[in-house]
């Protein structure tokens, strides 16, 4: 589902956030992507969905490459931000109308599968409010109603689960599963170890712009030693942690 | 130590504001940021250097007007009160901006800071955020006072003075229409627009009220008194704006007289500074805190009313165009200033054509007689009125920059640049076209054209309205402004504004140049076709261009 080839992003100041990345999706598998902060996740979720230009490399999704044709590329794609990207001033009503028409979903399938991510996300009695009075929570949750309302082949989900209360949480992750079992894609991001053990067929884990490890937790586990996964993320992204001493702050 | 803390606070404030560290920080770091700023900083000093001989020319004009009526002084006391009245009319959204929509407030009320300490600094913003009109309009003319009028040492440090405490008192009547009404609306569901809308409305009535007050200051009768005693019109001006008669006695009065008002000039206005900060401090930080309770109605809605809600479905370029209006709509710094620019002077010389035609006094039936003259000119004439009042919408200018971050909304969706382009377009059009009508109107009825006429005038306006458009949002498609807080930073405070005046001038300048060199060659139908060919000229070129920086936008990171 999704082919990246060789991609490197360094941005304007020349910083290199990306470094020469290669991995592949395969179609009806929940892929985790696991960093540190200004690991390059947000900077690969973004080329992966046409919102920044890629320095180097190709980047396919459902054989298209994204470069060449970026709107047939992003119609195949439900994108949700870590930071929710909403129009503030329209209603939640209005915004799930205007992406449904963008991506031409048609009226009756509109109506069902509104009435339906409403309801789970519990959000039917706030739909008339403004966006601007929601929580963050439920930014959060109009955004990614906003992009299951066109049923999308491909999810891309950055730090989908930040925010969201337990009961949101858990639908959120029910509907990935769900997602998958019809032959469709979940890439997404995340900082919670436990959420990419239970959810990620597969996983990779990216610091300072490169790919450290691709494959299943299993594998995983099978290179770095039987410890819990926030140990071995630890380990793998070389971080010092650890061993950092509080005791200045006495 | 509270001194200190104070001043921090304030210049904290003050760099936060206009971005100066991240302004240094993109300038050192990064080229094309330098290549730009090098750019504004170019494009700015031949703006001004283009408008000097202009201004010279006004400046010069009007002294030479009010010397030979022996109330050359009057070019002072009319310096302060415009740069009083445009301060008022900027401060008001300035304000509202600063005190109610940034986004650092919600951390300076989290810190130990007192709410005099915080108004302070953010009264100390706006207050320099205003100095930038006094910078242009009552400095230039100290200056071409000072220097025509052979004038001694005391009068330049004086002018000074008078320069700095210029915008206090203006800043004050600001925070007294805002604050009262901050309150009154807290209760609102809709209190941004609000908050704009009923700010306006009572400016406006601050502003009209004094015109009608003193509505006879320059008839026949007033003049004569004028002649004989000069300062019967500087005595009108206390009533209106008491700063401007204040500062004309220090600046004109001459020896120990000048050094009472100025010292007078500075009280007065400290006092109100100080009157502002006790005002703040009494109301701001409850009313603001009430403010921030968002309205949010909790409703029981039913199956049938989910189903009611998504039950119409539209195309894409119709969804798109959807957006473009509620977004501009529901934001009150862009549709209050949006509406204000395309209506109020089309609004008034229409109505002023029209009462003048339904009720004419002897006045008025001169004033016509007078515009006989230009008959023959009128088509051309009619299409430069458009373009001088549909041509400066705000909206033009601002296309890409009041996206802000939801910029990134719009390259996420399966959209083409080509599409967003085109209903950006035809929204800014369409507000242009209210105007328009209105220039139409006017034409009409003062220039007395008949059917064909009005019509030829009507659309080769709209196609020559067409092409400043396009050429301001080439501007701001260029280098727009994203990264705001404050929704009127990509409007009033936007340096696509200037750029986007200077444009719309020049074209007028241009047009009417080409209309004054081949009048007496060409009938005024020719010189309006001749209008439309060049409008469709530059349309089309820069149709390319504009679609081609889009798709560059798009692309950047």
């Amino acid at each position: 589902m999704i082919k990246i080839k060789n991609v490197s992003k360094i941005y304007s100041g020349g910083l290199k956030a990306v470094d020469d990345i290669s991995f592949e999706v395969k179609k009806g598998e929940i892929f985790g992507f696991l960093g540190p902060n200004g690991a390059g996740k947000t900077t690969t979720i973004k080329m992966i969905c046409g919102l920044l230009k890629k320095t180097s490399g190709e980047i396919i999704i459902d054989n298209i490459d994204v470069s060449k044709n970026p709107i047939e590329a992003k119609k195949k794609i439900g994108y949700v931000a870590d930071e929710a990207l909403l129009m503030e001033k329209l209603t939640g009503a209005e915004y799930i109308n205007f992406i449904a028409d963008i991506f031409e979903v048609p009226k009756e399938t509109k109506m069902k599968r509104a009435e339906k991510l409403l309801k789970h996300f519990k959000m039917v009695d706030s739909v008339k409010s403004p966006i601007s009075s929601y929580s963050h929570g439920m930014k959060q949750k109009i955004a990614l109603i906003g992009a299951l309302i066109h049923n999308p082949d491909l999810w891309v989900l950055d730090e989908p689960i930040v925010g969201l209360d337990p009961e949101s949480a858990f639908i959120l992750k029910k509907m990935m599963k769900n997602h998958v079992e019809n032959e469709k894609t979940v890439f997404f991001s995340t900082h919670v170890m436990e959420v990419a053990e239970k959810l990620c067929d597969r996983l990779a884990i990216i610091s300072k712009g490169k790919i450290l490890f691709i494959g299943t937790v299993e594998e995983l586990r099978k290179q770095k030693g039987d410890s819990s996964l926030e140990k071995i993320f630890l380990e793998v992204t070389n971080s010092e942690s650890e061993k950092i001493d509080f005791s200045y702050l006495d | 130590m509270k001194a200190k803390k104070l001043i921090s606070l304030i210049l904290t404030e003050i760099n936060n504001h206009y971005g100066i560290s991240k302004a240094k920080f993109y300038v050192k770091n990064d080229k094309k940021q330098m290549i730009i700023f090098y750019v504004i900083i170019v494009s700015i000093a031949i703006t001004l250097i283009s408008i000097i001989p202009l201004y010279k020319m006004f400046m010069e004009n009007m002294l030479i007007s009010y010397a030979m009526l022996g109330i050359k002084e009057m070019f002072i006391s009319s310096a302060i009160l415009y740069s009083g009245i445009f301060g008022l009319v900027i401060g008001l959204f300035v304000f509202i901006g600063e005190f109610f929509f940034t986004k650092n407030m919600p951390l300076l009320i989290s810190l130990p800071l007192k709410p005099w300490e915080v108004i302070t600094a953010k009264l100390t913003t706006v207050i320099l955020d205003q100095l930038i009109i006094s910078l242009c309009i009552l400095l230039p003319h100290l200056i071409f006072y000072g220097v025509k009028t052979d004038v001694g040492v005391s009068y330049w440090i004086y002018a000074i003075f008078i320069f700095i405490f210029s915008q206090m008192f203006t800043v004050t009547l600001v925070m007294a229409i805002i604050l009262p009404l901050s309150r009154l609306i807290k209760f609102s569901k809709n209190r941004d627009f609000w908050m704009f809308f009923s700010s306006i409305i009572i400016l406006l009535i601050i502003l009209i009220v004094p015109i009608f007050i003193n509505q006879n200051t320059f008839s026949t009768s007033n003049i004569q008194e004028i002649m004989s005693n000069p300062d019967s019109i500087l005595n009108n001006i206390a009533k209106t704006f008491p700063p401007a008669f204040i500062g004309t006695k220090a600046l004109s009065g001459g020896g120990f007289s000048s050094f009472g008002y100025t010292i007078f000039y500075v009280i007065f206005n400290m006092f109100f500074y100080l009157l502002c900060i006790f005002m703040g401090n009494k109301f701001y930080y409850k009313t603001y805190m009430d403010l921030q309770e968002k309205f949010r109605k909790k409703e029981n809605i039913s199956a049938d009313d989910v189903k009611k809600l998504f039950n119409k479905q539209s195309n894409v370029k119709k969804s798109l165009l959807i957006r473009e209006w509620k977004y501009f709509l529901k934001v009150p710094a862009f549709s209050v200033n949006g509406f204000a620019n395309i209506l109020i002077l089309p609004l008034l010389i229409s109505i002023f054509a029209l009462t003048s035609k339904f009720a004419p006094s002897e006045d008025i039936k001169m004033l016509f007689d007078f515009f006989e003259i230009f008959y023959d000119y009128a088509i051309p004439i009619g299409v430069l009125i458009a373009l001088g009042t549909a041509g400066l919408n705000g909206l033009a200018f601002s296309p890409f920059s009041r996206e802000g971050k939801l910029l990134t909304e719009l390259k996420m969706l399966p959209v083409s640049e080509k599409n967003v382009l085109v209903i950006k377009l035809i929204q800014i059009n369409t507000f242009s076209f209210i105007s328009i009508i209105f220039s139409t109107i006017f034409t009409y009825v003062i220039f007395q054209l008949n059917f064909f006429e009005t019509v030829f005038m009507f659309i080769v306006s709209i196609i020559s309205v067409f092409a400043v458009n396009i050429l301001q949002m080439f501007v701001d498609a260029l280098n727009p402004s994203l990264k705001w807080e404050n929704p009127q930073k990509a409007m009033k405070q936007n340096f696509n504004a200037l750029f986007s005046i200077l444009i719309a001038f020049a074209y007028v300048f241009l047009l009417g140049f080409l209309m004054y060199k081949s009048l007496n060659i060409l009938s005024q139908k020719v010189v309006a076709l001749i209008f439309l060919i060049i409008s469709l000229s530059i349309s089309v070129i820069f149709w390319n261009l504009l679609l081609k920086a889009t798709k560059r936008l798009f692309e950047k990171d």
